[in-house]
């Protein structure tokens, strides 16, 4: 290896461990939900961590690096949701095998947890990226290899169905007029 | 206004923490990566694919081969698998096909077999029933006469968290299954049912349980009838031990630094005759006057994962399996 390709390496691995070292939290408790299992969502983030070391260099900026590491930890989920040992499980979400939470859980916790899991996937996982990730639209449809479009649809839809369980709206009730 | 999907999710997912040994972990996966083993990984990741690989492990550029029963390494055969890059999008739609699938027949009635062909794939939905304790799946078993075995008590502390059991279909009901119907709800996507009849309610081909103890320490115990053939994938920082547990064929211990699972293989009763995939799609892969083969189910592979009991606690936990 040159001296060039050796720093260019040194660099790529320093950017992404800065890059994990901000992102993981949320990478790690992506995977755990996708997975409902901690030593599985530990094995995803792992794989994540060297596809985007693997790939740093072709990462061409589509979209921000997090973006991009959180688009490779959804897919290593579901390829592992795809394997024969997945494919054995149940489809309904459950999060009983994750660890206890570090804080108290509420009753009203519990109520919009058991609401925000009983949605089909395709909602839930949509709601769950914007409203508890933090990530606008134009994002969630890059990370999930979707249009835009597709998304506010997504995202209407979930909250119709939640609206009658969860009171007192949602931070920006109009998608497109509030930019997400 | 406040967002309580936001602080419901923060709350309950407070304990998990990209701390500093699980970036220590991630950095060290990275430096053992090396250029040169790419061929023989992906041989192997094909190979794992043709075996029935117990235990679930990810880490594929960590992935040391495939051993049996002995722990010693199979030889990989042939390779063909594609790989994944981020940039590749090369089976989205599949997958927005498979999750549409899933979600179609998430919620079918237990007594009902559902196969779903995404692009020319086709894929079982074998029926399964939930189960809401540790009794009920032991008395599901006992009933149907079933050659899965249960452990008499759990380890001390450990309760019951979620479980099912799957079915099979056995060739002999075949010609009872009615069909359901058959449905496209997208291009790409056909969903084929059948409901079986009431008799075939009691043939269990595994078992998935969880249990937890009161620091959220998982044991988990996975049962499958098979025809044999079984692998174990072998990864980075794993070692594994043959074992002699009584009452099994054949038995392997895997020291993962995510847990230890101890393998055990039961043979010895009357193979069991199921209808293998060819039963539901004949006509559509293979001609309709293509002899069935059915799948013979001839042993049990009993997988028990475990966070935090010891490899003797495990042994003694599948000594008592019955």
């Amino acid at each position: 290896m040159t001296d060039k390709a050796a720093g260019e390496t040194e660099s790529a691995r320093e950017a992404i461990e800065a890059l994990f070292r901000a992102q993981g939290t949320r990478l790690l408790r992506l995977a755990a939900l996708y997975l409902e299992d901690m030593a599985l969502a530990e094995d995803a983030v792992q794989e994540t961590y060297l596809k985007v070391y693997k790939n740093f260099s072709a990462f061409r900026g589509e979209s921000d690096l997090a973006t991009w590491a959180m688009r490779v930890c959804i897919n290593t989920c579901k390829d592992m949701r795809r394997s024969a040992w997945f494919r054995g499980r149940k489809q309904a979400v459950s999060l009983d095998s994750l660890p206890e939470p570090a804080v108290p859980v509420t009753q009203e916790d519990q109520e919009v947890l058991r609401a925000v899991l009983a949605l089909p996937g395709k909602y839930r996982e949509v709601l769950l990226l914007h409203y508890w990730q933090g990530i606008d639209a134009r994002n969630i449809a890059y990370a999930l290899g979707i249009s835009e479009a597709a998304v506010y649809t997504r995202l209407s839809r979930a909250r119709a169905r939640l609206k009658p369980i969860l009171e007192g709206g949602f931070e920006d009730e109009q998608p497109h007029q509030a930019g997400i | 206004m406040n967002n309580p999907i936001k602080l419901a999710f923060d709350r309950r997912f407070s304990a998990i923490e990209m701390d500093e040994t699980r970036l220590e972990k991630l950095s060290q996966a990275a430096s053992a990566k090396t250029p040169g083993a790419r061929p023989i990984k992906r041989a192997l990741v094909l190979a794992l694919s043709l075996l029935l690989v117990i235990g679930a492990a990810y880490s594929a550029d960590l992935f040391l081969g495939i051993i049996d029963w002995q722990g010693n390494e199979i030889p990989p055969e042939t390779e063909v698998m594609p790989t994944w890059t981020p940039n590749d999008t090369a089976g989205s739609s599949a997958e927005a096909l498979e999750s549409l699938a899933h979600e179609a027949l998430g919620s079918k009635p237990p007594e009902e077999l559902w196969l779903a062909r995404v692009e020319n794939s086709w894929t079982s939905y074998f029926p399964k029933i939930r189960v809401n304790d540790f009794e009920q799946a032991q008395k599901l078993l006992r009933e149907g006469g079933s050659p899965l075995m249960l452990p008499d008590r759990l380890p001390p502390d450990y309760t019951f968290s979620v479980g099912e059991l799957s079915l099979y279909v056995g060739t002999e009901y075949h010609e009872a299954l009615t069909w359901l119907g058959e449905e496209s709800p997208e291009p790409g996507l056909t969903l084929r049912g059948y409901r079986l009849p009431p008799e075939a309610m009691g043939d269990f081909s595994g078992y998935l349980l969880h249990f937890v103890n009161k620091n959220g320490e998982t044991l988990r115990l996975e049962a499958r009838l098979s025809g044999g053939g079984e692998g174990f994938g072998l990864w980075q920082g794993d070692s594994c031990q043959a074992l002699e547990i009584p009452g099994f064929q054949r038995a392997l211990i895997l020291e993962r630094s995510s847990g230890r699972q101890v393998f055990a293989q039961q043979t010895g009763f009357v193979p069991i005759s199921a209808c293998g995939m060819d039963y539901f799609t004949r006509g559509e892969d293979t001609p309709e006057n293509y002899p069935l083969e059915p799948e013979i189910l001839s042993g049990v592979t009993y997988t028990l994962y475990a966070t935090a009991l010891s490899g003797e606690e495990m042994t003694a936990l599948a000594a008592q399996f019955k």
